[in-house]
């Protein structure tokens, strides 16, 4: 994972270059794209190495493909605490989407060789498309219009998104009050699930959590949506900021896979079974966004072959 | 000539008087203990092998380079340093240049009327009919409307003094203004230098047209190694110089 | 295509605030470049640091450094900026160390005869630079500045990083539903390159009206 490394010293070098620029006065570095401590010790990797290898797996263009390679080609985030975001400490990617791709390679390969390529939302259909990657695991909501052009093996998580708000807010009662108001999201997932829970909302799209956390507290916006896991993980211990009890739309996650190769979907949803099954996945979670999100406790998926 | 009166005092009936005028470029003297002064209507030609220290001469008298010690003096007063009231002074005493030096972007008029009417001295309408008459006076009256790039080297040159006229200026520095030009146009700037010299034009001249020199001249001021070495009238100079410099400079012009 | 004729609006309204962003920003690139081009051939020292410090304390930081400090930095110590402003700031700050560098070499090819000849005739130093100088320099500066407002343009995608939804954020919200991202971001380009080809245009042509042999 070199380019996490190398990744995580930009990151953090620019953050430095400024802070320094803006005088020492106090401007927190984290917003400028460093890491929340609540996230310093995320490691799945004691999961992955007790992550299960496939057996008898069958042949197929990508398999074979990924298998005379050698290592997986993922592609996803690395600006969603708890999810995938780079370990300041170990510098990898950490996360439940992190270990989720370990472990895929794990069970493909019998080793968590993963070759992390960064995408945005907008660019992991056309990454799948043209096959830069094996698969995208990057909470992926699997929606009908993307499943025209790629195949999706899942749900493997369904998650639900929570909304924060200023502390001492009243007037953002239900999902309806967000209506006509600013809300910060990360464009992607989140961002999906407000629109569809409330058309009319203004999304005010950040790249980071971070960011949309700093847009909070600083009144910028009126509310920020996020999936449970990481808005808990901000807000929550905030004394500035709220988490409300709104829940809205179920946001299903799935391993987007290239179009074509309905062998190797097969293969991904057997994965997605044997660790629900075996108890990895319910370790996973714990280890990752569940050391954060302690007030939702998702099931393991159980998905019917065929989906 | 000096009497013993006040050193500091000036010359009568002095438009500008330099003294003691000393300046270095880096570690060349260009000009050295340099007196001069320039008498209201009369024309005073500066003459010298290139390198002689001209041309700085004349543009330190506007000031357009300082001077490191040594004083210029403008009607009896130590020319500004600086700021307005040296952009004052400058407006008083005209500048004709060897390269033009036009603003391109401007037609001939608006060459012409752009000091006068920045400098707040004539009105729009005013300074254009001036311009056009001035530019009749250099017969360039069909050429009013274009721009210096659509104009001949002498044509440019004429514009250029009918530049320094608009300002009405009090005495105009000339400095060789027909060193650029191809010889066939030559005679069209100094026709005009001659006239304005005839109707009584302060102005100092640098240039290598002895033809001026002889006809219009009052004085000739011949410079070697930054200093005057000699100053007299131009029949006298020019039939009996005294310093072997100038002889052999006569010498070298002469049977060209 | 059902999915492209609704999501036309909001492309339409991404084009547009990509053009409220980068006009005001490349204006304000204008005012701030030219004006430290000056101080950078001022012959005053003070002002020659002042400008050096500018072009090279901005261009040497990535713009999206700047942003996020406008945005995220500048509430830390009390001042909130609305987005669009802070990015207009960020652009026009980011794109002025440019003009400035366009302006200043535009100058210095200027004639020095020229501006000795308008300081001789009287004109005051103000005068000199506004009727002279810079009408003269800004000829050979054209297509340099015109260059530098087609970075503008394309740099104003950053903005989609800091909560404004120009041309490239209309596009991903776009690409999220449609899931196109060939068709999406074909669109951004064929925006973006319309927008350029219009200011690569309006320059020639300018080029073309200020040539000076007329």
């Amino acid at each position: 994972m070199n380019y996490s490394r190398r990744k995580f010293f930009v990151t953090s070098s620019t953050a430095a270059a400024a802070f320094v620029l803006a005088g020492c006065r106090g401007i927190n570095p984290e917003r400028l794209g460093g890491q929340a401590d609540g996230f310093a010790n995320v490691d799945q990797s004691g999961v992955v190495a007790q992550g299960p290898i496939g057996k008898n797996l069958p042949s197929s263009p990508i398999l074979d493909e990924v298998r005379g390679r050698g290592f997986l080609r993922c592609s996803g985030t690395d600006t969603l605490p708890g999810f995938s975001q780079t370990n300041p400490v170990t510098g990898k990617l950490a996360g439940f989407d992190a270990g989720m791709a370990e472990l895929f390679a794990k069970y493909l390969l019998g080793k968590p060789a993963v070759n992390f390529v960064k995408s945005g939302a907008d660019t992991r259909e056309a990454f799948l498309q043209n096959r830069t990657v094996d698969a995208t695991i990057s909470t992926y909501t699997i929606t009908e219009n993307r499943e025209r052009i790629v195949n999706f093996a899942g749900p493997y998580l369904t998650v639900t998104s929570g909304v924060a708000v200023q502390l001492g807010e009243t007037g953002i009662a239900s999902s309806a009050d967000l209506a006509g108001r600013e809300v910060a999201v990360q464009p992607g997932a989140a961002e999906e699930a407000l629109l569809r829970e409330v058309p009319n909302a203004v999304p005010v799209r950040f790249e980071e959590s971070s960011q949309c956390f700093a847009a909070l507290q600083q009144q910028r916006v009126e509310a920020w949506v996020a999936n449970t896991a990481i808005i808990t993980s901000r807000a929550g211990t905030d004394s500035r900021t709220t988490v409300t009890d709104i829940r809205f739309g179920e946001s299903p996650f799935g391993i987007g896979l290239p179009k074509g190769d309905d062998t190797y979907k097969t293969v991904a949803t057997e994965f997605i079974n044997t660790i629900a099954e075996d108890g990895t996945w319910q370790k996973l979670w714990d280890e990752t966004a569940g050391l954060v999100d302690r007030t939702t406790n998702p099931e393991p998926p159980a998905i019917p072959m065929g989906r | 000539m000096m009497t013993n009166m006040s050193e500091r005092s000036p010359s009568q009936g002095a438009v500008i008087e330099l003294k003691d005028v000393e300046k270095s470029f880096g570690a060349t003297k260009v000009l050295t203990g340099v007196n001069l002064s320039i008498a209201k209507g009369e024309t005073v030609v500066i003459l010298g092998p290139s390198g002689s220290g001209k041309s700085t001469l004349l543009r330190t008298t506007n000031r357009l380079e300082p001077i490191d010690s040594g004083e210029i003096w403008y009607h009896g007063k130590p020319i500004p340093r600086e700021g307005r009231e040296l952009a004052a002074y400058r407006a008083e005493v005209g500048m004709v240049f060897q390269q033009f030096n036009l603003y391109p972007h401007k037609t001939a008029v608006q060459n012409i009327t752009l000091a006068p009417v920045k400098r707040g001295k004539q009105k729009p309408e005013e300074a254009r009919a001036r311009a056009l008459r001035l530019l009749a006076d250099v017969n360039l009256s069909e050429h009013a409307n274009k721009r210096p790039g659509a104009l001949s080297g002498g044509q440019q040159q004429r514009v250029a003094i009918a530049r320094a006229m608009a300002m009405d200026p009090e005495v105009i520095l000339f400095d060789e203004p027909t060193s650029a030009l191809d010889p066939e146009m030559i005679q069209e700037v100094v026709h005009v230098m001659k006239r304005l010299s005839a109707d009584g034009m302060t102005m100092a001249v640098v240039t290598h047209e002895i033809g001026f020199a002889r006809e219009s001249a009052d004085r000739i001021v011949f410079m070697d190694e930054g200093r005057i070495i000699e100053e007299s009238d131009p029949e006298s100079f020019f039939t009996n110089p005294r310093t072997e410099r100038a002889q052999e400079f006569l010498g070298k012009i002469l049977n060209h | 295509m059902d999915d492209l004729l609704k999501a036309l609006p909001g492309l339409l309204e991404g084009l547009g605030v990509t053009l409220y962003l980068s006009i005001p920003a490349f204006l304000l690139a204008m005012v701030l470049g030219s004006m430290m081009a000056i101080f950078r051939v001022s012959r005053v020292r003070s002002l020659e640091v002042l400008g050096t410090l500018y072009v090279e304390g901005v261009r040497n930081s990535p713009l999206l450094l700047i942003l996020l400090l406008l945005v995220f930095g500048l509430p830390d110590v009390g001042i909130l900026l609305p987005l669009e402003l802070a990015v207009i700031i960020g652009l026009g700050l980011y794109s002025g160390t440019f003009v400035c560098e366009a302006v200043r070499s535009g100058i210095n090819g200027v004639d020095v005869g020229m501006v000795e000849a308008a300081r001789a005739s009287g004109l005051t130093t103000r005068h000199v630079i506004s009727e002279v100088l810079l009408p003269v320099a800004l000829r050979t500066m054209i297509p340099p500045l015109a260059t530098v407002f087609i970075t503008t343009v394309l740099s104003s995608a950053l903005a989609a990083a800091v909560g404004v939804t120009e041309l490239t954020g209309a596009t991903r919200v776009y690409n999220l539903v449609a899931a196109q991202p060939f068709v999406a971001f074909g669109i951004a380009a064929a925006g973006y390159l319309l927008i350029n080809l219009l200011i690569g245009w309006a320059s020639a042509k300018s080029e073309r009206l200020l040539r000076f042999n007329q």
